[in-house]
């Protein structure tokens, strides 16, 4: 295969079996599976484009990670003494829970922006527009290995003990690239149209970071604020990630809750990408 | 049997205008704009391209004229597969490369070494087709050891080394270009005129947008001539050109 180019017939407009819902969903399956064989694509769109964020520094996205690791280690100092709970314990659960929040909210947040930023590239080349969202969710994935060194360093310090669960870890991060690809799709596409949302978007994450047990745990806000725990789809998805780090299993409830949205946002996603896919080159 | 070709037919394209207001001043903005802009219930909407045909077989090398605003660029982008026609089709078959911008994905703080191969996959390149024309493309550039060092230093006349140096080692069976291939520096261009020809004697069909008249005459042996997104006249190229200047002095 030559890249973008292929040799087969091609007819797009009226000439295709009419525009049922159908034979919008069979092209927007098929752009979504180009877009995942052009791998030289968005392998090396996000290497470049790290790079060229961190040109001429010595240490590189480094420089996120140790930013990163001073504010878990202020924070972790002072809340394990605000919460009076023992700072071997928390440190660990801060700093795996952090670096997963980053992951998630940064996907989300870059997600928005997703079209408006290759704006250009999309008007000028026929790169199918499924690559975008699979660049998004690949170049936060190389700075989430990044920042995974703080959480290793505090694992190491406070002697974090791997067990079976861990294991979940990488069915785990699959689930999450996943979900994000469709999330940065829908995001990407809505955003595109409505120049609100970026902003709404960034204020809402910043909210959710206070409201959901990343900075505190789960169980303090049981009881009286435990809706804000079973019912935020974001604290499943981090305490899938987070208990394999802990060498613990996360709950069941945690696991059906991430599948199920899982699924949910696939069906969302396909629908509203086989729906608008071909509008939104006129929306930027 | 080799069969390259490319075909619209009547084709139509609605350009919705998103955050236009209802108020709209019709009449003014139709002195600017190359369509009509309707105004209905589904919002404002420019007629970029109104019921165009175009069918190309072997050997077609056709040229857009066009004032701007005309829909010279709609249309190759319509034919490239980046705007779906509102009603109509465009059919194709052969391998169809678009140069739309010949250093589309540039980033100035990477390397031309680094350049190349992000211009070379938007271009349509493959890994394995880059690899192959990598040593061609980076002898040709003639930039030594700037290869190397970031784009951000280079001049304005080495930056496009780069993008024509991808975009002529494609081989395209059916080319959509903009404006033509850009060389650069006049020393340059002495050297680049072989491979252009190279290039250009290698497409089976090829359809080009340009305001450069030479380019035109040179490269294209029919031409197709678009006023408000409608296509008025097709013939060859001495022709079309003439009416393009008739319907220019009488306004």
């Amino acid at each position: 295969m030559d890249g973008l180019s292929g040799t087969r017939v091609k007819i797009m407009g009226e000439f295709e079996p009419k525009e049922t819902f159908k034979y919008q969903l069979t092209s927007a399956i098929e752009d979504i599976i180009r877009g995942l064989r052009l791998w030289w694509l968005w392998y090396y769109l996000p290497v470049s484009e790290i790079q060229s964020r961190y040109r001429r520094t010595f240490l590189g996205p480094f420089w996120a990670t140790i930013s990163m690791g001073v504010f878990i280690a202020m924070i972790g100092l002072i809340y394990s003494s605000l919460w009076q709970v023992d700072i071997s314990h928390f440190l660990p659960y801060l700093a795996s829970g952090y670096i997963i929040w980053i992951l998630i909210s940064t996907i989300i947040n870059e997600g928005t922006m997703t079209f408006i930023q290759h704006e250009h590239i999309v008007r000028n080349t026929v790169v199918p527009f499924s690559v975008f969202p699979i660049i998004c969710v690949v170049r936060n994935l190389m700075l989430f290995l990044h920042h995974f060194t703080v959480y290793l360093f505090v694992a190491v310090i406070f002697s974090v003990a791997p067990g079976w669960g861990s294991l979940l870890f990488f069915p785990a991060l699959v689930l999450v690239c996943i979900t994000g690809f469709w999330v940065v799709l829908v995001l990407g596409i809505v955003s595109a149209r409505f120049r609100d949302i970026p902003h709404f978007i960034s204020s809402i994450i910043l909210i959710l970071l206070l409201l959901t047990p990343i900075l505190f745990e789960a169980d303090s806000l049981r009881g009286k604020f435990s809706l804000l725990v079973d019912w935020n789809i974001l604290y499943h998805y981090i305490e899938i990630l987070r208990a394999p780090l802990l060498g613990k299993f996360a709950s069941a409830l945690s696991w059906i809750m991430v599948s199920a949205f899982t699924i949910f946002s696939a069906l969302a996603g396909l629908t509203v990408y086989a729906k608008y896919r071909t509008s939104i080159i006129f929306w930027l | 049997m080799s069969m390259n070709y490319i075909e619209a037919n009547n084709i139509v394209l609605d350009i919705p205008v998103v955050d236009a207001a209802r108020s709209i001043r019709t009449s003014l903005i139709n002195q600017f704009a190359g369509g009509i802009i309707k105004n209905n219930k589904s919002g404002v909407s420019v007629r970029a391209l109104d019921d165009v045909s175009l069918s190309l077989g072997k050997g077609d090398r056709v040229a857009l004229i066009g004032h701007n605003g005309s829909g010279k660029t709609t249309l190759l982008r319509t034919l490239a597969g980046i705007y779906k026609p509102t009603t109509g089709a465009v059919t194709s078959h052969g391998r169809i490369i678009s140069i739309f911008d010949p250093s589309v994905g540039l980033n100035v703080e990477r390397t031309g070494r680094a350049n190349i191969k992000t211009i070379a996959y938007f271009l349509g390149m493959s890994p394995s087709a880059l690899a192959e024309h990598i040593d061609g493309i980076i002898d040709f550039c003639e930039l030594g050891e700037f290869i190397d060092l970031p784009v951000r230093i280079y001049s304005a006349g080495m930056t496009v080394r780069l993008g024509f140096a991808v975009a002529t080692a494609l081989n395209p069976d059916i080319l959509l270009l903009d404006e033509g291939i850009g060389a650069g520096d006049a020393k340059f261009a002495e050297r680049a005129r072989e491979r252009l020809e190279n290039f250009y004697s290698g497409i089976k069909c090829m359809v080009l947008a340009s305001h450069s008249e030479d380019l035109l005459r040179s490269l294209c042996n029919k031409a197709l001539l678009l006023e408000h997104g409608k296509a008025v006249m097709f013939g060859g190229v001495d022709e079309v050109l003439q009416r393009y200047h008739e319907s220019n002095s009488q306004q």
